[in-house]
Order: structure tokens, then sequence, then C-alpha cells
């Protein structure tokens, strides 16, 4: 909203402000918008304001209210020597959350969903709520003397506008087997503190990236980027299902697929999307769009990387690497939402974090890795230390 | 999802009619969505009435309904501009929108007028809302609230 516009309105919304703060209902919307700093503070405005803010019926409000990512948590790679977690704001100007950091030597984050991460540390995995610091490790499926037979992989659900809390998903198979057939369990934070098994047995690609689930509408899906396959898990039929179409293939092959992460599934705008190389230089971003019969890919954006002017001094590295033949010096980190059907693309090139608005192919530096004194962040550049990977975090008061 | 050139009728509380783009109303309102979705509008004959919204404010929520359907395209600052023009209605105005907001569940203009408010009081210090909203009784015992604000002096 524009500044005049504000002033203008200041004084005819005083007066309906006072009949809003007399209506319990009205009050609450107004206050589970407002940022969790501003919401501690004001539990001290009256006692009315605080047994409000208190209630059970606000951190339902609360979870119900859409939200844009504004921060987004950054994972060193997995052969950093710093394990740590770090976060950064997508614009320091709306800076006004601060998460609480989890105290845990090692630990990564696995994925994030609507405001509740998957964190594994050396050990154990984690539910994490970074709003409010809390955390619970996960009950482990297997009886302790059979774990170590097995190969599995968590994945998280959560979404309160669509079920009640949080559902894990736990797909496993037998190491050394010769089978590669996988199974399924499922567990409930609302129904109790067991795991079930869930639909039959079934075979996936190889490289199908079962520890990086991303949560969309219903289902958890899975990317292979190597065979350029997905396949997910229906939470209401409880099974995993292989009906989505095949991701669209490249114009170009290109070598060195093992360089950084090269396509991403992300929800943004109401839509599952992917995005990936399409060749050296361009990025495609493509949309999910279904309707009752099938389901198909839809190209979105197209980016030639060179021509961001922005960009040029990756085109330079891109060259420089390739001399060298140290693969490519950009990563795609994440796909965020950032307005009205709008889209950002967030990449990680040497030393720097960069925000690149889709609507009119303009870039930002978010993060600059040089800039971070006395931070592992700095040591780490693409190609060189590994990759980054990102997750998009929203303010949310739920249970653990 | 009707044609886009049908009309609905629409009857303020005053039983003045309003005749509007079907697809305007159907796109915004949870409510008159659900009405045509399960058939029980009567393109002939009925015409929906809405008791507790006034003839003005019907008119007000009719124009912000067929703005957004016509300009969603627009860009977000021209949009921002139009709403911050838009809410510039008296005091009782506010809450009567907000009102027929509520009733007719148009979650974008719930939504902005919401933001508003909240935009007023976001970042504020604790003696600033009470003097905004005219918080006369806090309902703190004078020991507590002397408590609070020796332990958290920057609300204040």
């Amino acid at each position: 909203m524009n500044q005049s516009g504000e002033q203008r309105n200041t004084k005819l919304i005083r007066s309906t402000m006072e009949v809003i703060e007399g209506n319990d209902y009205l009050l609450t919307q107004i206050l589970v918008r407002l940022p969790l700093r501003d919401v501690k503070t004001f539990k001290r405005v009256s006692k009315r304001w605080r047994s409000l803010i208190s209630a059970p019926y606000f951190r339902h409000c609360h979870t119900t209210v859409k939200r844009r990512i504004s921060c987004l948590f950054l994972n060193p790679p997995v052969n950093s020597p710093h394990q740590e977690l770090n976060f950064f704001y997508l614009d320091q100007k709306t800076a006004s959350f601060f998460p609480k950091i989890l105290d845990l030597p090692r630990s990564r984050i696995s994925q994030s969903c609507n405001g509740l991460m998957l964190v594994q540390s050396r050990s154990d995995t984690f539910i994490y709520n970074p709003t409010t610091g809390h955390k619970k490790p996960l009950p482990s499926p297997f009886p302790s003397f059979d774990e170590s037979r097995f190969r599995y992989y968590y994945s998280l659900a959560f979404d309160p506008l669509r079920f009640l809390g949080y559902k894990l998903i736990c797909i496993y198979h037998r190491e050394y087997s010769k089978e590669d057939s996988y199974r399924t369990m499922i567990y409930s934070s609302e129904s109790g503190a067991f795991w079930k098994h869930c639909g039959s047995s079934f075979s996936a690609p190889i490289n199908m990236h079962f520890a990086r689930g991303v949560y969309f509408k219903d289902s958890v899906y899975w990317i292979d980027t190597e065979s350029k396959t997905t396949l997910r898990f229906d939470l209401n039929e409880e099974l995993v299902k292989d009906d989505m179409p095949p991701l669209p293939q490249q114009h170009h092959q290109h070598d060195a697929a093992g360089y950084g992460y090269r396509w991403v599934l992300a929800p943004a705008c109401g839509y599952m999307n992917s995005v990936g190389f399409d060749s050296k230089y361009r990025i495609s971003i493509f949309r999910l769009k279904e309707d009752d019969y099938s389901s198909r890919w839809v190209l979105m954006h197209s980016v030639d990387l060179r021509r961001c002017i922005n960009l040029r001094t990756i085109y330079q590295i891109i060259i420089l690497k390739n001399y060298f033949n140290l693969g490519y010096a950009c990563s795609i980190l994440h796909l965020i939402e950032d307005g009205e059907d709008e889209m950002t693309l967030l990449l990680q090139i040497p030393n720097k974090v960069i925000a690149l608005r889709l609507k009119d192919n303009t870039c930002d530096d978010v993060l600059d890795f040089t800039r971070v004194k006395g931070n592992f962040l700095r040591y780490c550049s693409p190609g060189f230390k590994g990759w980054y990977r990102a997750f998009g975090f929203i303010e949310s008061l739920a249970c653990v | 999802m009707g044609s886009p050139l049908k009309k609905i009728m629409l009857c303020s509380s005053e039983k003045e009619i309003f005749s509007v783009e079907e697809q305007v109303m159907v796109q915004h309102s949870v409510i008159i969505n659900n009405m045509i979705e399960d058939g029980s509008y009567n393109y002939e004959e009925s015409k929906i009435p809405l008791d507790c919204v006034d003839s003005k404010t019907l008119k007000k929520v009719i124009d912000y309904c067929t703005y957004h359907t016509h300009h969603h395209n627009d860009n977000q600052e021209d949009l921002e501009a139009w709403d911050a023009q838009f809410l510039n209605v008296d005091s009782n105005g506010l809450y009567d929108l907000l009102m027929a907001a509520n009733y007719l569940e148009i979650r974008n203009l719930l939504d902005l007028i919401y933001r508003t408010i909240k935009n007023m009081i976001k970042g504020k210090k604790i003696d600033e809302i009470r003097r905004i909203l005219n918080i006369k009784d806090h309902g703190f015992t004078p020991e507590e609230e002397e408590q609070n604000r020796k332990e958290y002096p920057h609300f204040y």
C-alpha cells in the first residue's frame, strides 16, 4: 500500500478499529496477520488481548493465514566440514522473523514444509519448528535390532489448511538386497504414536531422490534428475503412485550431470513447478497443469543466463570453470512465490546467492558469502566444495 | 463456472436490485459461487437477497469485484494504489464493507481490510496501541502493569 493512501485512511480506520477491538473474532483475524514479534509484545496490551492470543483458536487461525516465504535456511553441502544451519532474508527490509537455530551439532535440514522442518542430526531425525524452537525426535519405524538391515528415508507432510497435525512417510528397502523393491510406512501425529505399513511394494529408478521429498497438495513428490521421472505418495490413498507425466526432455544433452542441483521440484503460485537446466546456460521452468483426465508440464519461463545483464560475470566464470573442467558454476537453490502469481528463482553462483525475478528477468544479490566474515559460508563456493540447498520458511505456531 | 456474459441479480437491504456479471461475483464470493454451482440460482427469476448489506456498501463491493476481475493482470503497485483509494471511505463504511465481505466470503477483500488494519498497528508500542484503539481498561492490576513495564520497557 502506498504511503499517502495509508495516511489518508488512518483517521477513518481508527474509529473502525474501536468497533473491531470489541469483537473477539475480528480482533483475532487482525492479530494473526501480525509478525509474531508484535504478537508477543501485544500480549501486554490488555488482559483480553492476552487471553485471545493465548487461546488455541489463535494458534488455529494463525496457521490458516497464507504467508509468503520471506526467509530461507541454507544447508551447506554434505561434504562440507561445516554442517550448521544458517538462514538469510530475501529482503532485509522486511526482516521481522528471528528463527531459533537448532542447537544440535552437525544437523541438516532435509525438508521444510509450511513452517515445520525435518532435521537430521548424526544419530536422529527430528521434527523442528524454528519459530517456537520446539523439536521432537521421530519415533523409529523399526525395532532397534532390525534397523541396520534397512536403508530408509523420511518425508514430511504438514498442511494445516488441508489436514490436522503432520504426517511422516518412511520409504525403505532392505540393504544389500538384490530386489529393488521399496516399501512404505506412514505416521500421523494426530492418530497416535506408531507407524503403519501402507500400499504395496514398488520399484523405483535407482537415483530416485527419496531423501529430498517435496510436499504439495496432499502428496509428497520425489524426483530422479537422471531419468527425469517423478514419483508421488498420495496421502489420501496412502500409496505411492507413478502417474506423473515425464519431465520435458532437454533440448541438448550435456555432460557432468553430477554437478550441483540441476533439476528441482518447487510448489509455487498454487501449482507444482519444476526448474532445471535445459542447456548449459538456459534454465526452464515448467508448471504441472492438471485437468480431469490428464496432467502435463507446461513451459512457463525459459531464461538464458547470458541474457541477464547482471549475470554476465557468471558467464565468464562458467567459461573459466569449463576451462578447468570443473563443471557448472551455478546451482538452482529454490523457486519461490514472490507476489500475485509471480515467481523468483534463487541461484547459487560463486560467492553469492542471487534472486532472479522471472517476471522481468532482473537479478538481485540476496546473500554475499564474501561479506559473511568469520563465517563458514565464505569458504564454500559452488563446484569446488559442493552445493548448498535452500529451504523456504514461514512463521508457524504449530506443535511438533 | 458460468459464461462471462451471464448476469445475476443482487438485492440490497433497501430492496434495490443490482445486475452484475456472473463471472465477477463467482470469482470473488464463495457464497455466490456455491449458489451458482449447486444450481439454486434461477437465471430467469431469482435475485440473491442480501438483507444485511445496504445499497451503498453493495455498490462498493461490486466495484471491488469488477475491478479486480478485469485488472488482475495489472502490476502489483497499480492494484495496491487502487485498493488504497478504494478503502478511502468513511469509518462506518469500512466497517460495513468488512461485514459485507465477511457475509459474502470475499476473501481478497476481507484480507485487504484485515491487512490495512494490521498495518495500522504493526510495530507499534503498547501505549500507542491503547491510544489508537481507545483502550481505557487494560484489565491488569497496577502491580502487574508496573511489573510488565519494568520488565519490558521497550514494549511501551
